[in-house]
């Protein structure tokens, strides 16, 4: 545990060298916002009503926002480091610290999100709310929407890890990223809340890990009707670590058994 | 000439260069293609749920916007074919102090950053872009008239122009701050705008983004010259284009002249 605390003491040090890489995001959230804005304000004026899929317009407009928000909660370039170290050949000298890779990674995954919940989400939530009030939110639906994502980061760090191990086979897995990315994303419903595909695309989506990255945390967030009792809460908090459990012991085995066939050049 | 003539000599280089560097890794290339369709595919797939969800946009029907939809993943697969490797080449460069080199060579330095621009990866926006295309050119039944194709180029090119110019502007921003990553993400957001038909936004947006910022020309202006429904707002925003790379040449070159080499 010391050792683990003292990874993310280092990678917190290191995270903290360029503050103004994560104030960029404070010139960035705006654009996201004021597109969203008028991108919904248009299809709701058109359509002439109040609710679509039972979403006011500015639960819609702050769905994406929000979205945003839990990329900064569970963000880690796990799947790429892994990749480069293979790549580099510098997983040699990965493999004789005293604390695993996992581990590791782990520790610089939590060092990066807390710089970037204290440069980008706390003030990008004071620029947020300046620019369109979010008058759907509670002191009850934020702290759900915060133990839904401290789960929804653990859940991203064993896929990234799982990812990240594929690199042992493909050496090069940006191709494989880039697809895991785009379905995490739009199965997750970060592109587009799950209500709006078709029934037999959102039980596909009830079987699988995603939704619970962005769809369920962003949903707390902006307090949907659907997940206001405490028994939706603790369902999702239970399912949540279910796949974290299931994915964690799929990235352990799956290590093992890549370990046992690496070769690190010069090592 | 002989320097435009030079820059595209090497811009073909590059361009062999990237597709052997891509053939190194055949299986991840291969992956990448039909994961670039894949990805291409989930813009019209969103459009399509909110379409079928709500009444879309004003002035838009399904099929209307699916061809949007398929000039823009078109577009968006040109421009990284073409310049997708500057953003990368220049942001290299300037951290690892290589830049400097490119001063010393007998080119425009932003000459010789646009020419490392080709990536072939943004092949598979192109495919995507042709399929969607086509689907909606069959549902639509465009009728092609005498201006239409001659539009459609000169359209192309200042769009071509537009996009040089911001990562013109992309590129002068590297030399001054040197160490900021996010820029990229800062110009993506930006340009997203285009991404949506411009008759949605309020009068003085829609004003920046045919005048000021021709984003229009990428796709908007494009789509309405297949559906026949042009304004006269096209002639500003072709001008747009030119005046915009004016200004990003200038800004270059201030730049350039306050880059103070090593150490930032």
């Amino acid at each position: 545990m010391r050792i683990f605390l003292k990874s993310i003491h280092i990678a917190l040090k290191v995270n903290l060298a360029y503050p103004r890489d994560y104030l960029i995001s404070l010139v960035i959230y705006p654009f996201i916002l004021i597109l969203n804005i008028h991108l919904f304000t248009s299809i709701y004026a058109y359509s002439e009503v109040s609710h679509i899929k039972g979403y006011s317009l500015s639960q819609m407009i702050w769905y994406y926002g929000a979205t945003t928000f839990v990329w900064i909660f569970i963000f880690n370039f796990t799947d790429r480091r892994i990749s480069n170290y293979i790549l580099t050949g510098e997983l040699g000298l990965r493999l004789l610290r005293p604390v695993s890779l996992f581990q590791y990674e782990m520790a610089n995954a939590i060092a990066l999100r807390i710089v970037g919940i204290l440069f980008e989400f706390i003030p990008g939530m004071v620029i947020y709310s300046l620019i369109y009030s979010p008058n759907f939110l509670t002191i009850a639906s934020l702290l759900k929407f915060f133990a839904v994502v401290a789960l929804a980061f653990v859940l991203n760090y064993v896929l990234n890890f799982i990812i990240g191990v594929t690199a042992f086979i493909t050496q090069n897995n940006a191709g494989f990223k880039r697809l895991m990315g785009a379905v995490t994303t739009l199965l997750g419903g970060a592109m587009i809340p799950l209500d709006f595909f078709p029934g037999w695309l959102q039980t596909v989506c009830d079987y699988l890990p995603f939704k619970y990255l962005f769809y369920e945390p962003v949903r707390f967030f902006i307090n949907h009707g659907d997940i206001s009792t405490a028994e939706a809460f603790y369902r999702v908090i239970f399912i949540d670590i279910a796949w974290i459990a299931a994915l964690y012991i799929i990235a352990k085995i799956a290590w093992k058994l890549m370990l046992k066939n690496v070769v690190v050049a010069g090592g | 000439m002989q320097t435009v003539a030079g820059l595209l000599r090497l811009y073909v280089y590059h361009m062999k260069m990237g597709i052997s560097s891509a053939m190194i890794y055949r299986a991840d290339f291969i992956t990448g293609i039909f994961v670039s369709i894949f990805v291409s595919g989930i813009g019209p797939f969103v459009q399509f749920l909110y379409f079928t969800h709500t009444r879309g946009y004003p002035e838009w029907t399904l099929n209307q916007i699916l061809l949007f939809q398929g000039l823009l993943l078109l577009w968006f697969g040109l421009r990284d074919l073409l310049f997708g490797q500057v953003r990368n080449t220049v942001m290299d460069m300037v951290w690892k102090g290589d830049f400097d080199r490119l001063l010393l060579k007998p080119y425009p330095t932003v000459g010789l950053l646009l020419c490392s621009g080709f990536q072939l990866h943004g092949i598979g926006s192109c495919i995507a872009g042709v399929l969607v295309t086509v689907l909606a050119f069959h549902r639509l039944d465009v009728s092609i008239n005498l201006w239409t194709v001659p539009l459609l180029i000169v359209a192309l090119i200042c769009g071509v122009v537009l996009f040089m110019a911001i990562t013109i502007f992309y590129c002068s921003i590297v030399i001054m701050l040197i160490q900021i990553s996010r820029i990229s993400e800062l110009f993506d957001r930006i340009t997203d705008f285009a991404n949506y038909p411009v008759n949605i936004y309020p009068l003085a947006l829609r004003v920046v983004m045919i005048v000021f910022l021709p984003f229009a020309v990428w796709t908007y202006y494009p789509t309405q010259i297949l559906l026949d429904r042009l304004d006269y707002g096209i002639w500003f925003a072709l001008a747009g284009c030119v005046g915009v790379f004016y200004l990003s040449i200038k800004v270059w070159y201030l730049c350039l002249k306050m880059y103070t080499s090593a150490g930032g």
